[in-house]
C-alpha cells in the first residue's frame, strides 16, 4: 500500500455517494412496455473515509446489497454519483480520463494526464462516467465479497486459479512473483498452499469465504464491499472471518463497506454505521453514537431487537407492525410511516430530508426538523 | 481407504508442506476427488458405458492401428486366375439353299437362268412336300423363256439344275388346213407326215408319231400360228448340270491352302457335283482329290490327307482371331446335327468332349516348338432355333470381384476387386474421422453461438435464437442430396469433395449445440460467480471462456458423444446413395453401395454388407452408451 496517497486522501473521504438511486423497472408481460420501477435504491448519499468501514444494516429487502453492487457498478446506475478518491488512475489512458469528467469540468482542465489526475484526487472520479474498459482497468481497486461462497465460486476451476486469475490478467504482480505472491495472500487469509490445486466443492463453507476474501485481497483493493460475508457462516466461523477482515484493514488500510442485517457483528466490525429502509438511507452515525443514541424510530426499532445473552434481562422491545412495503409502490411521504409509532400528520405527506442533526450523526426523519417543528 | 493410500496422502502433504501439523481431523486428510475423478469414478460404475468404451477402444484400434498390420491398403486391386463359363464357340445349321454354279456355264446362260435360280429353294420345298416319289427326285422348273429344266435330287443336302429332257424338237408354223414344222439343230427331219400329223393335233394339243409323244405348245412370242413341238427326248452322255444348289459348306481341316479353296465357288462346285453324284474322285486345277463318307459326312481328301468334310453346317469362334481346330468341330458338328435332327432339342444343352487348345488369358498357350497345347475339354452346347452356342470352363486371370471370403481375403472382395476387410479399417478412418471432424465443426460454431445468445442476451439472442429456429427448420437431407449432386456436377476431386461434406455437415448441424449452450449459459450467468469475475474486471471473452464455457463442457461432452453416432449414419447414408464419400476412399456407407445393384446381391455377397451394418451398429450403439454413461456421470445428483 502506497502510504503517500493514502496520507493525502486521510481528510476527503475515499467514496462518495450522491443521490444514487437503482430502479429495476417492471415490464409488461406482452409488449414489454415498462410499467413501473422498483425503487431498490432510492436516492442514498453518503461518504466514507479512508481506512474506515461503513456499516450498512436494515431488514431483507431494503437494498443494502443492491447498493453496495451498485455503488461497483455491478448494476447499471439509474441515477446519482458515485465519486472514488485514490484509485490507480494512472492505467487509464488520458481519452479514457478526459471522458469521466463531468459536463461542467470539461472545458476547465487541461487534457493532459497530470492535470486530469489532479482534478481526480481532487474531486473524485464518477464511477457511473468511466467506460467498460477503464472500469474494468480500475475494478481491481474496488472489490466486493459475497454472501454465498457457493455459488461465488466457479465449481470447474481450481482455487489457485480463482484467486490468481485476475491477478495475472490485471498483472498485479510480475510474473515470477506470482505464485509466491498467491501463495502469501492465501496464508494470510488463512488457506494452505496445497489448497491451490483443489476445487471448491472440496471446502467447507469457511473456508470458502475466505477463498472468496483472498480473491479480493489479492487484487490490492482499496476499497472492498463486504456483502453480508458472514450470513452464511455459523457463529464460530463468522467469528474467524470478521477477525481476518479486521485484521486484513489493519494490517492493509482497506475501505470496508460491511452490509449485514446482523447488528452486534456490525457494532463489532464498523466504525460508522448507516440504517437502511426501503432503498433509503434513513440514519447514519458513528458506531457508539448510534447504538448509544439511536435518532429514527426506526433505528430504535431495530436495536431494541438485538438479542441479550442474558436470561434475567427484561427487554423492552419495540414491535414493528406490518410489513415493509413493497418497494416498487413506497408509501407517500415518509417511507416509514406506516409502521411508525411516532407518526404525524407531515410524515404522511412530506418525505423527510436526510439531514446532520448532530456533527457526523444524519437522520432522515420529521421529528428531528428543529425550526420546521417549533 | 486402505492404510497405504492414507499413509501416502499424509506423506505427500508433509513433504510438500512440512511445517504444518496435520490434526485429526485437517481438512487435507480427507480424501476429496477432483471433479474429473468423480466423474470418471461413476463412470466406470456403468456396465452400458463400460461396454461402449471397450467397443469404441476396440473399433479404434481395428480403424486406425489394424491397417498398419494387414497386408492390404484400401486401393489395392486383386488379380487371379479362376474358372468360369466362356462362350467358346458359335455353330449354326445352313436352312437355305446356295448355289453354286459350273464353271463351264458362260455369263448369258447364267442372266438368262436367273428366274430358275431364285425359284430354286421354293422348287426343292415343293419336292420336299410332294408324295409322288418321281417328283421328290425330279421337278421341272419353266424358265421365263417357257424353256423346261429339271431340278434333281443327288443327296438329301444337295439338288442340281440340268437340262430337261422335254425339248423343244422343233418350231412349227401353221393353221388347221396346214403347217410346217422346222426341226431344230440335232433333230431329224421326219417330213410331210409329221407335219400333217402336227396339223391335226393342232387344237388337242398333243399327239403321237412313230410311237413318240409329242406337245403342241403356242409360241409365246411368236405370232398367231407360231407353235413349238415339244418332246420326251431321253438322255444322252454325261449330264450337264448348270448348277448345283446345297445346304452344306465345306469345313477345311488345317491346311496352308484352304482358304484359297474356301474362295473358290468352281471348286465347291465340282466337289458337290462329285462327292453328290457318288464319284470317289475327281480332279480340279491339276490336283486330285478324293471323296470318302464316314458316318454319312462325306469327307474330302487330298494327296490321302483329309482336306475337308461337308456338313450344313458352319461354326465360328467367340474370339475372331483364333481359329477352331477340326476335331472340335467335328465333334461340335456330331453334336448339332444329332440336335437339329430332333425338334424337341431346342433350348436344351447337350455336353460333348473334344481336343481344344489350353487357353490362358483367353489365349492360346504355346509348347515350346510354338505348337498350340491341346487338352481334353468338356464343352456345352446349347441350341437355340438354328443358333447353337458352344461353351466351356475355362481358365481366366481376372479381377477378382466378388471372391466368396477365403484364406487370403478374409471378407472377400467387393466389386472392384478390393479386399473388403482392408476396406473396412481404412473406411473406418474415414466415417470416424468424419465423425469427429463433423461434430467439433459443430461444437466450435455451437458454443460460440449460443454462448454469445446467452452471455449477452437481448437483441442478439433473439436474433441467434430465430437464427437456429431456422436452421433447425432446414430439412438437412434433401440439402445434403441437392449439394451432392452439386458436387457430381463441379466433379471435385473426392478430397476436396470429403472437405466441403464435413463442412457442410457441421455447418447444419449446429443449432442444437447452441440452443443448449445457450440454456445453460442462461442460467450460469446469473450464478454470483460470474458478477464476481465481472467485478474482477476479467475481459468478456475470458468470462465467457474461461467461467461459463468449462461449466456447460459436461453437457458439451455428452451432446457431442451422442452427435457422433448420428453424424456416422448421416455420413453413411449419403455415401451410400453415393452422394457422400466417394471411390475410391472407403467408408462403412460407400461400400454398401456395393451390393445394390440387383436385389440377389444381397443375399449373395452378405459377407460384404453384414460386417459394416454390425460396425456401424456397434459404432453408434457404443456412442450412444458412453454419451448415456458421461451424462449420468455428469449428474450431480447421482449417487456416488
Amino acid at each position: 500500500m502506497n502510504s503517500n496517497t493514502f496520507g493525502n486522501t486521510m481528510d476527503k473521504p475515499i467514496v462518495e455517494v450522491r443521490g444514487l438511486k437503482k430502479y429495476f423497472p417492471i415490464k409488461s408481460s406482452f409488449f414489454k412496455v415498462t410499467v413501473g420501477n422498483v425503487k431498490a435504491v432510492d436516492d442514498v448519499s453518503f461518504d466514507i473515509k479512508a481506512g474506515t468501514t461503513l456499516g450498512v444494516v436494515g431488514e431483507s429487502g431494503c437494498g443494502k446489497t443492491t447498493m453496495g453492487r451498485t455503488m461497483l457498478r455491478l448494476y447499471p446506475i439509474t441515477e446519482g454519483e458515485v465519486l472514488y478518491r485514490g484509485l490507480s488512475l494512472e492505467k487509464l489512458t488520458v481519452p479514457q480520463l478526459k471522458k469521466a469528467l463531468p459536463d461542467e469540468a470539461k472545458n476547465t482542465v487541461a487534457p493532459t494526464k497530470e492535470a486530469l489526475l489532479a482534478y481526480f484526487e481532487e474531486n473524485g472520479i464518477d464511477i457511473n462516467r468511466l467506460s467498460n474498459n477503464a472500469l474494468n482497468k480500475l475494478r481491481p481497486d474496488i472489490q466486493i465479497i459475497f454472501q454465498d461462497p457457493y455459488s461465488s465460486l466457479s465449481p470447474r476451476l481450481p482455487i489457485g486459479e480463482i484467486i490468481g486469475e485476475a491477478v495475472r490478467e490485471h498483472k498485479i504482480v510480475p510474473k515470477e512473483e506470482f505464485d509466491e505472491y498467491i501463495s502469501s495472500i492465501m496464508k494470510a487469509c488463512g488457506l494452505q498452499e496445497y489448497h491451490k490445486d483443489r476445487y471448491p466443492h472440496e471446502f467447507s463453507g469457511g473456508q470458502r469465504q475466505r477463498i472468496c476474501i483472498a480473491r479480493a485481497l489479492a487484487m490490492k483493493p482499496k476499497v472492498v464491499v463486504c456483502d453480508e460475508p458472514v450470513s452464511a457462516l455459523d457463529v464460530s466461523i463468522q467469528a474467524q472471518i470478521i477477525n481476518l477482515l479486521k485484521d486484513l484493514q489493519k494490517e492493509r488500510g482497506l475501505t470496508y463497506i460491511f452490509i449485514s442485517h446482523d447488528l452486534s457483528v456490525v457494532q463489532h466490525i464498523s466504525d460508522e454505521v448507516a440504517v437502511m429502509y426501503l432503498g433509503s438511507m434513513v440514519e447514519k452515525a458513528s458506531k457508539d453514537n448510534l447504538f448509544e443514541n439511536p435518532l429514527h424510530p426506526y433505528t430504535k426499532a431495530l436495536l431494541s431487537a438485538i438479542p441479550v445473552p442474558d436470561p434475567d434481562v427484561k427487554m423492552n422491545r419495540i414491535v414493528l407492525d406490518g410489513d415493509l412495503p413493497s418497494p416498487a409502490n413506497p408509501p407517500k411521504g415518509c417511507k416509514f410511516h406506516t409502521r411508525c409509532a411516532q407518526c404525524f400528520e407531515r410524515c404522511k405527506n412530506e418525505a423527510p430530508e436526510f439531514r446532520e442533526y448532530e456533527p457526523g450523526h444524519f437522520v432522515a426523519c420529521h421529528l428531528y426538523d428543529k425550526q420546521e417543528n417549533e | 481407504m486402505s492404510n497405504n493410500k492414507l499413509d501416502e496422502n499424509v506423506k505427500a502433504n508433509e513433504s510438500s508442506n512440512k511445517e504444518t501439523k496435520m490434526t485429526l481431523d485437517d481438512a487435507a486428510r480427507v480424501k476429496v476427488l477432483s471433479p474429473a475423478r468423480l466423474v470418471f469414478k461413476r463412470f466406470i460404475r456403468n456396465k452400458l458405458a463400460i461396454f461402449g468404451t471397450c467397443v469404441l477402444v476396440v473399433l479404434f484400434l481395428f480403424c486406425f492401428v489394424g491397417p498398419l498390420f494387414y497386408p492390404y491398403g484400401q486401393t489395392d486391386i486383386f488379380y487371379g486366375w479362376r474358372e468360369q463359363n466362356d462362350d467358346y464357340a458359335y455353330a449354326q445349321i445352313r436352312s437355305e439353299y446356295v448355289n453354286y454354279w459350273n464353271p463351264d456355264i458362260d455369263q448369258d446362260t447364267k442372266k438368262s437362268l436367273s428366274f430358275v435360280e431364285r425359284n430354286v429353294n421354293s422348287t426343292i420345298l415343293k419336292m420336299l412336300a410332294s408324295e409322288n416319289e418321281e417328283e421328290q427326285n425330279s421337278y421341272e422348273i419353266v424358265s421365263e423363256d417357257g424353256i423346261y429344266y429339271n431340278l434333281v435330287k443327288l443327296s438329301d443336302d444337295a439338288y442340281a439344275l440340268k437340262d430337261s429332257t422335254y425339248v423343244v424338237v422343233a418350231d412349227f408354223f401353221g393353221n388347221a388346213i396346214k403347217g410346217v414344222a422346222t426341226f431344230r439343230d440335232g433333230f431329224e427331219d421326219l417330213g410331210e407326215e409329221f407335219n400333217a400329223a402336227a396339223t391335226a393335233a393342232i387344237k388337242t394339243g398333243s399327239f403321237e408319231f412313230n410311237g413318240k409323244k409329242y406337245d403342241i405348245v403356242k409360241d409365246k412370242n411368236g405370232t398367231k400360228q407360231d407353235y413349238d413341238i415339244y418332246c420326251d427326248t431321253a438322255a444322252e452322255g454325261e449330264t450337264k448340270y448348270y448348277f448345283v444348289s446345297t445346304i452344306v459348306t465345306p469345313t477345311f481341316y488345317k491346311t496352308d491352302d484352304f482358304t484359297k479353296y474356301n474362295k473358290d465357288s468352281a471348286f465347291k462346285y465340282t466337289a458337290y457335283a462329285a462327292t453328290f453324284t457318288g464319284k470317289t474322285e475327281f480332279t480340279y486345277d491339276n490336283v486330285t482329290f478324293g471323296v470318302k463318307l464316314e458316318d454319312g459326312t462325306p469327307i474330302i481328301s487330298r494327296n490321302g490327307e483329309d482336306f475337308a468334310f461337308l456338313a450344313p453346317f458352319t461354326a465360328s469362334s467367340s474370339d475372331t482371331a483364333t481359329a477352331l481346330n477340326i476335331e472340335f468341330q467335328l465333334a461340335l458338328e456330331k453334336a448339332v446335327l444329332e440336335m437339329a435332327g430332333n425338334a424337341a432339342a431346342v433350348g436344351t444343352e447337350v455336353s460333348f468332349n473334344a481336343l481344344a487348345p489350353k487357353l490362358e488369358e483367353g489365349k492360346p498357350v504355346l509348347d515350346e516348338n510354338g505348337n498350340v497345347v491341346l487338352q481334353d475339354t468338356e464343352f456345352v452346347v446349347k441350341r437355340e432355333q438354328n443358333d447353337y452356342t458352344v461353351w466351356c470352363i475355362s481358365s481366366i486371370y481376372k479381377i477378382l470381384i466378388y471372391e466368396a471370403p477365403n484364406s487370403e481375403h478374409i471378407l472377400g472382395t467387393d466389386a472392384n476387386g478390393m479386399d473388403v476387410l482392408a476396406r473396412i479399417m481404412f473406411g473406418g478412418r474415414i466415417s470416424l474421422m468424419v465423425g469427429f471432424i463433423v461434430v467439433f465443426i459443430e461444437m466450435i460454431i455451437g458454443v460460440i453461438m449460443g454462448g454469445i445468445a446467452g452471455y449477452f442476451g437481448g437483441w442478439v439472442d433473439n436474433i441467434i435464437m430465430r437464427l437456429v429456429d431456422v436452421f433447425y427448420c432446414i430439412p438437412s437431407m434433401p440439402i445434403l442430396i441437392i449439394t451432392g449432386a452439386l458436387f457430381d456436377e463441379l466433379n471435385l476431386d473426392y478430397r476436396e469433395r470429403l472437405v466441403w461434406m464435413m463442412a457442410i455437415l457441421g455447418f447444419l448441424g449446429w443449432a442444437g449445440v447452441a440452443r443448449m449452450v445457450r440454456g445453460q449459459i442462461l442460467s450460469l450467468r446469473e450464478q454470483e460467480f460470474m458478477v464476481a469475475a465481472e467485478a474482477s474486471g476479467l475481459s468478456t471473452s475470458r468470462r465467457i471462456f474461461r467461467h461459463l464455457v468449462p461449466n456447460v463442457m459436461p453437457q458439451l461432452i455428452v451432446q457431442a458423444t451422442m452427435g457422433l453416432g448420428s453424424v456416422i449414419i448421416t455420413e453413411s447414408t449419403l455415401s451410400f446413395l453415393g452422394l457422400g464419400v466417394k471411390h475410391p476412399l472407403a467408408t462403412w456407407g460407400n461400400m454398401m453401395n456395393n451390393i445394390t445393384q440387383k436385389v440377389e446381391y444381397l443375399t449373395a455377397y452378405a459377407y460384404i454388407w453384414v460386417p459394416i451394418g454390425c460396425l456401424i451398429c456397434l459404432a453408434v450403439i457404443a456412442f450412444n452408451f458412453v454419451g448415456d454413461g458421461l451424462r449420468d456421470a455428469f449428474d450431480p445428483k447421482m449417487k456416488r
